[in-house]
């Protein structure tokens, strides 16, 4: 009963945050100076055909009438055209978001499973020679920008060790699957097409892993500092008394206790990979909804630009949803406190 | 329990994610796939992004590279600036110039196998000028009525006379009403609706020697040989061609190293080129555009609206360096306009680097305290999407500290770039910017940057507004006997460099890296066309054996 009180709770507060986020990205948008129309059709546009602009765009009504056609306009799946690819801005979503989304996931994969496995090796085999490779490793992940580890990998593997490819979505010359999901890999499978989802899934591996690298090494840092402090603790002293095998004691009472807190970070982590990979998307020549985003904001086209924003809030909503849940499952302490 | 919990939430999180997925891709499968399998002669070619492909709003370099190719206009300019007829078969002008009269060549088809007739060409006026985006603003002033009288002709009555209209024509590319008409959308323009935009942003529905077969926004553009083309291909001219998205650098290096690429875009440094030429099999080339790199003024804002200041600026550049060590391949600028526009070849007396002459020239100025004190600092803004432009600021700022005077360098996008310039207030004192004639005669760059009807755009951010200017541009273009309208053009020119409307410091080399077995006919022949987009009409080039 709590945890459905928690859990109502956080919707709840999920809803008032995309509003408020929805009046923020509208105000921001239609604020900016210079003319709207202007912007969007071209400084050599006919003062005609920028009349119609305006008047189509509702630019001659009250900001808070323009919020509200806008608004209605986004319940409905519609955010508008993009003056920059003159199709509804939800056709170009539903293109680029779900190559990003593979991305992402894939990159979340990654910063997990190897972030977990980096952690807990340098706390097993704390002040060794491998606890001091991970955590230089670390410091130099967390150290460099994404985007400079992008270029280095895009001319190691594209040009000096070509291994694996880094460019796009697929091979030349491959056939994409037919969109059922849009993550080439999942349709290629459902499509039974192996060929097409290897080398989909070969395309992933670089760009996910440049993209996952910070949070990644930010993450092992968390779950070897939190393993580290709990390995002292008197009840794993308790177990080893009773004789709990050394492996269950680490994978089940010092670990779990210490993921709580990388998490927590691994959450916000996923959830900025989407803003993140814009730079990634660019490198990598990977179509993807962070590319779009910029392109829109370079050439000012404002529903994209809304739309593009409005998403990605939504999933960094969502995820911090998702991550709330896993740590009040893993932790009935926040659960209980959360349903206060 | 936990577990069971953690089950639950998993799953419904897969559940919202993969409805939100199938959501996404049950939109629109048409436009979801990218590359096409094309096989057989190939060029592939990077490049900023074409933007819609729609003939009536492409206007930047990479979407005219795309539209020329995909649709056909009445005649077209060769690459020494010729006029060439396109789906004309011939032509003819009135005597006193103000009405041009058409014949179409017999069965020219467009990409879906229908026969081109006159109505097209109407059809095809009538919706740009109404949508009134990309090329319009050229005819709109300028053309009374277009009428069909027949299948096969055409009759263009101007409003007065206008002597680089056939030039002009160029941009009046040809659309398949019939399959426009079937496929519009809902929108702004009535019975029109959309006027077929949201269709064409990624279909085409021309007669060129290319169709595009796949769009994808973003990423790319590939277009295959029309089999039915009424003109002629070079021999060995390429089956496909695809037009990427992406001037990242590493990007560009990495696909040309792996045979992914055949051309690179312009818009490499020197020092990426310089990479990139020194790969096996790669090789580099330069041709001048008429694109002209200028040191935009504000002729309406301190200090630049003193005379004396411009000229000082203008003395302050060292115009060798910029061609020889700053962008080497880089031509020198011998008047205003530069040397490739018809018309535009002469020779006249230009600024040159002079750092007592710019010292004089300050000491002139009604700001001369406060420049040469460093307390009126001069802003030399730059376009953040061609980084080559930063080097030129970076250069004055070094002269003119040698002075004293301070400038302080501002780096903006180009849509901001765009918006400052909208108003006096926001322009700023000096711009980096590149620009290139709407077509190929010196009209038509004389018009962009001096007329009253550009004030206010990036185009000319002088703000000169000069009525009496106007009368001798408008008169020059009406002049319909080359000589004399070229002497006009001369006197203008002069006036813009004794006036120091802008510095024309350079015409910029349009630098590419490209595949030895690619015939690259302006790179070969030395000779390029100023007509944006019209050196890559891809059936006269040639894939060679490799």
């Amino acid at each position: 009963m709590n945890f459905k009180r928690y859990l109502l709770r956080r919707l709840l507060l999920a809803l008032v945050v995309l509003f408020g986020l929805s009046i923020v990205i509208f105000s921001i948008s239609r604020i900016m100076p210079g003319d709207v129309a202007t912007m969007a059709l071209g400084s050599t546009a006919t003062e005609e055909a920028k009349e119609t602009y305006r008047i189509a765009n509702h630019l001659y009504d009250s900001k808070p009438q323009q919020y509200l056609y806008w608004i209605t306009g986004v319940f409905q799946g519609d955010f508008g055209t993009s003056t920059s690819t003159n199709r509804p801005v939800i056709t170009d979503i539903s293109e680029f978001l779900p190559a990003t989304l593979e991305l992402v996931v894939m990159a979340a994969v990654i910063l997990v499973l190897l972030s977990i496995l980096l952690g807990v090796l340098a706390a097993k085999y704390r002040d060794t020679v491998v606890d001091g490779i991970v955590r230089v490793l670390s410091y130099i992940g967390v150290a460099m920008p994404s985007f400079v580890i992008a270029t280095l990998l895009v001319l190691l593997f594209g040009h000096v060790w070509q291994v694996i490819p880094v460019l796009g979505r697929l091979s030349y010359g491959l056939v994409p699957p037919e969109t059922i999901t849009g993550f080439y890999t999942i349709d290629a499978l459902l499509a039974g097409n192996f060929a097409v989802f290897w080398d989909a899934f070969l395309h992933l591996l670089v760009p996910a892993f440049a993209l996952a690298l910070g949070g990644l090494c930010q993450e092992a840092r968390i779950v070897r500092n939190s393993m580290t402090e709990n390995a002292g603790k008197d009840y794993l002293s308790a177990l080893r008394g009773y004789g709990v095998p050394e492996g269950k004691i680490l994978r089940k009472y010092q670990l779990k206790p210490s993921l709580i807190p990388a998490v927590s970070c691994m959450g916000m982590d996923i959830a900025s990979l989407m803003g993140n990979a814009f730079l990634i998307e660019t490198i990598f020549n990977w179509p993807g909804i962070s590319r779009y985003g910029l392109t829109s904001m370079l050439s000012k086209d404002l529903n994209a630009i809304a739309a593009v924003l409005l998403i990605f809030g939504a999933i960094f909503v969502f995820v911090n949803i998702v991550v709330d849940l896993i740590v009040a499952c893993l932790d009935p302490r926040i659960r209980l406190g959360g349903a206060k | 329990m936990k577990r069971r919990l953690l089950t639950r939430i998993f799953a419904v999180g897969m559940a919202v994610m993969m409805l939100a997925l199938a959501g996404c891709g049950g939109t629109d499968t048409s436009t979801s796939t990218t590359s096409t399998e094309t096989t057989g002669k190939v060029i592939r070619m990077t490049t900023a992004f074409a933007d819609p492909i729609d003939p009536a709003c492409a206007m930047d370099s990479a979407s005219c590279q795309v539209v020329v190719n995909l649709y056909d206009s009445l005649v077209y300019p060769d690459l020494d600036g010729t006029i060439l007829n396109g789906v004309a078969a011939d032509y003819s002008v009135s005597d006193d110039g103000m009405v041009y009269t058409f014949t179409l060549k017999d069965n020219v088809k467009f990409h879906d196998g229908s026969v081109m007739t006159a109505q097209d060409v109407v059809f095809s006026y009538e919706r740009m000028v109404t949508i009134g985006q990309g090329y319009a603003y050229l005819f709109q002033n300028h053309v009374a009525d277009v009428q069909a009288p027949d299948d096969q002709t055409v009759v263009i009555t101007l409003t007065e006379p206008f002597a680089p209209f056939l030039s002009m024509l160029c941009r009046l590319y040809i659309v398949n009403e019939e399959q426009v008409m079937a496929n519009l959308g809902s929108g702004n323009y009535g019975d029109m609706g959309d006027y077929g935009m949201t269709y064409l942003a990624q279909n085409d529905a021309g007669s060129g020697a290319y169709s595009c077969t796949s769009y994808t926004v973003n990423d790319r553009v590939v277009m295959t040989r029309f089999a039915d083309y009424h003109g002629t291909f070079a021999d060995n001219a390429p089956d496909a061609v695809e037009i990427i998205n992406g001037t990242e650098a590493a990007t560009v290096r990495t696909m040309m190293a792996n045979g992914q690429l055949e051309i690179s875009d312009q818009w490499q440094t020197h020092e990426a080129y310089e990479a990139l030429g020194q790969l096996d099999g790669v090789k580099l080339g330069t041709y001048g555009a008429g694109q002209i790199l200028y040191l935009m003024v504000n002729t309406k804002a301190a200090p630049l609206d003193d005379v004396h200041v411009r000229k000082a600026l203008a003395y302050m550049i060292d115009y060798d360096q910029v061609c020889t060590s700053l962008f080497p391949g880089y031509l020198p600028v011998n008047n205003y306009v530069g040397d490739n526009l018809t018309g535009g070849d002469v020779s006249m007396e230009k600024y040159s680097y002079n750092m007592e002459k710019a010292k004089e020239e300050l000491e002139a100025s009604q700001y001369a305290d406060q420049l040469l004190s460093g307390e009126m600092p001069i802003t030399v803004a730059w376009v953040s999407e061609v980084p080559d432009e930063e080097k030129l600021a970076l250069l004055l700022q070094a002269s003119a500290a040698q002075l004293g005077v301070k400038v302080e360098i501002s780096k903006v996008a180009w849509a901001t770039q765009v918006q400052n310039t909208a108003s006096v207030d926001s322009t700023p004192a000096t711009s980096v910017c590149f620009m290139s004639p709407d077509y190929g005669e010196a009209g038509a760059m004389l018009y962009q940057r001096l007329h009253s009807d550009t004030a206010g755009t990036w185009q000319q951010t002088e703000w000169l507004q000069n009525t009496q200017l106007d009368g001798k541009i408008d008169t020059a273009l009406k002049t319909m006997d080359d000589t004399a309208r070229f002497a006009l053009y001369d006197e203008i020119q002069s006036e813009a460099l004794t006036e120091v409307y802008g510095i024309a410091v350079a015409e910029q080399g349009e630098q590419r890296a490209y595949a030895d077995y690619i015939y690259f006919p302006a790179m070969e022949k030395g000779i390029a066309s100023t007509t944006l987009g019209y050196n890559f009409l891809f059936k006269d080039f040639q894939v060679l054996d490799h």
